[in-house]
């Protein structure tokens, strides 16, 4: 018999890049983020970006319901945050 | 075309005096070293039948107890610099030979002077004030050179004596051919310009080959030699003299900084970059040093051309101290090019896969080394778009 010149395959793990954290988030009378604990609480100056995501509505436990705000803040940093509408938590996305 | 020949007999060892006048009127011997090889550059006494590229130990024969210099001809140079530049200013094409020889063209003097007389007296005047020259003149390179070496016009303080000349009775050792041809066309008992003459171009050409053609037309004075004009380029100098000699290297790392801030401040508003600095020292005894700096890219940036010179510095031992530093920076351009490699990221690949190994190796294991890879680029969801996998080499 011929020998299997294949090689081993091998699946190292796989991680998600970028996972969003959780965070705090003051808001405004606007429900506007006006305060973002990173982890000290900063002022934001500015929301430059804000825009609404809603996808997988198919899988029950799995909706993605999020309202997007980048900000910039008062130190001069750019922070883009959300709010999942579904669990009413704020976190912080890198991209 | 009237071409003018500058000769200074000896001129190495006129050079050698003005450093160290305890050499005068002692026998000399200047030689260069050519691989394994020691060739007599220039000599003193004159008349002792050494000649330039002859071989050491055959000089040694015909001089007794010579002091033996090295050729030196970066000092040289500098000794010649003032004629050179003087006849820069009087002529448009000048080429240089090698230090005490130069070549010109008179045409641009003659629109000022009539004669060749008035010529050679101005140009006696003005060069002397240097050095003793001799001057001829001539119609190619050849019979100017041959007027100038066997008319010593401004030493003898009269004029040229050009239709004087006796060409037929010149010796063949006047040409500007190899040693060794020199050699055979006296065993073929060619002594003079006249014994050449007498024979016919093919029967030189048959022994010599192409340079018994060029031996034909420089005896016949027909040889069409052009003049190979030295390209001016422009150059930054700064140069300080120290009241007291200096020892101190870290002082004179200190003054190489700041010459060549002054240099880079002067070049700098043109937005000119050089591609080569050099640096040169004179000693307190009369000795030299100068070593150039080539740079794969030209640039402006004083910490890359001083960390250049600084880390070659450091390394030199000066045999004196130094009365003076000069730095120069030459060879300007406006732009700057970088040549990029086709295959960087393959070596890069190789390199990264090469120590990944070599950590595997080192600790037995699964190194936690990942790469980044894309999953869904175009996700609205950006922790979606990429995902970290091993990297397996």
């Amino acid at each position: 018999m011929v020998a299997n010149t294949r090689g081993k395959i091998r699946s190292g793990p796989v991680r998600p890049l970028n996972l969003p954290t959780q965070l705090e988030v003051i808001q405004g009378s606007d429900k506007n983020p006006k305060s973002i604990g990173i982890p000290l609480h900063v002022d934001v100056t500015v929301i430059l970006d804000s825009w609404h995501i809603r996808t997988r509505w198919w899988r029950k436990e799995e909706i993605i319901n999020r309202r997007y705000f980048e900000c910039l803040m008062q130190d001069g940093r750019r922070v883009t945050i959300f709010l999942d509408l579904e669990k009413s938590k704020w976190f912080h996305q890198r991209t | 075309m009237k071409i003018s020949c500058i000769f200074i007999p000896h001129f190495s060892i006129k050079c050698e005096w003005l450093r160290k006048y305890a050499l005068r009127d002692r026998p000399i011997l200047i030689v260069d070293t050519r691989g394994n090889k020691n060739i007599v550059k220039d000599w003193f006494p004159d008349n002792l039948g050494i000649q330039t590229d002859m071989k050491l130990q055959e000089a040694l024969t015909k001089i007794n107890n010579p002091y033996i210099l090295p050729w030196d001809v970066d000092y040289y140079e500098l000794c010649f610099e003032n004629i050179i530049n003087f006849l820069h200013q009087v002529s448009t094409t000048v080429e240089y030979v090698r230090p005490g020889l130069v070549y010109f063209d008179l045409a641009t003097l003659y629109y000022t002077y009539r004669t060749d007389e008035e010529i050679i007296g101005f140009l006696e005047f003005e060069v002397s004030r240097f050095w003793k020259v001799n001057i001829g003149i001539g119609n190619s390179k050849l019979s100017s050179y041959i007027r100038a070496f066997i008319g010593p016009s401004a030493q003898m303080g009269k004029d040229c004596t050009v239709t004087d000349l006796q060409w037929g009775k010149l010796s063949i050792d006047l040409l500007p051919i190899s040693l060794g041809n020199k050699v055979r066309l006296h065993q073929f008992a060619l002594h003079t310009f006249g014994d050449i003459l007498s024979l016919d171009i093919r029967s030189l050409q048959a022994q010599f080959g192409y340079e018994g053609k060029l031996i034909w037309d420089l005896v016949s004075d027909v040889c069409a030699e052009f003049l190979n004009p030295i390209s001016t380029e422009e150059s930054v100098h700064e140069k300080l003299s120290f009241q007291d000699p200096v020892v101190n290297l870290q002082v004179i790392i200190t003054v190489v900084e700041l010459l060549l801030d002054r240099a880079l401040s002067r070049i700098k508003s043109f937005g000119l970059m050089p591609r080569i600095a050099s640096i040169s020292t004179e000693g307190f005894n009369g000795g030299s040093w100068r070593k150039k700096y080539s740079f794969k890219e030209p640039t402006a940036d004083k910490d890359k051309i001083f960390s250049r010179i600084r880390s070659s510095l450091e390394g030199v031992s000066f045999s004196e101290p130094l009365e003076s530093i000069k730095l120069g920076l030459e060879q300007f351009t406006g732009e700057r090019g970088f040549q990029g490699s086709m295959l960087s990221q393959v070596r890069k690949h190789d390199q990264l896969d090469e120590s990944i190994r070599q950590l595997k190796a080192n600790f037995l294991e699964d190194v936690p080394i990942f790469k980044i890879k894309e999953v869904e680029p175009w996700s609205r969801i950006p922790e979606e778009r990429y995902a970290l996998v091993q990297y397996v080499p």
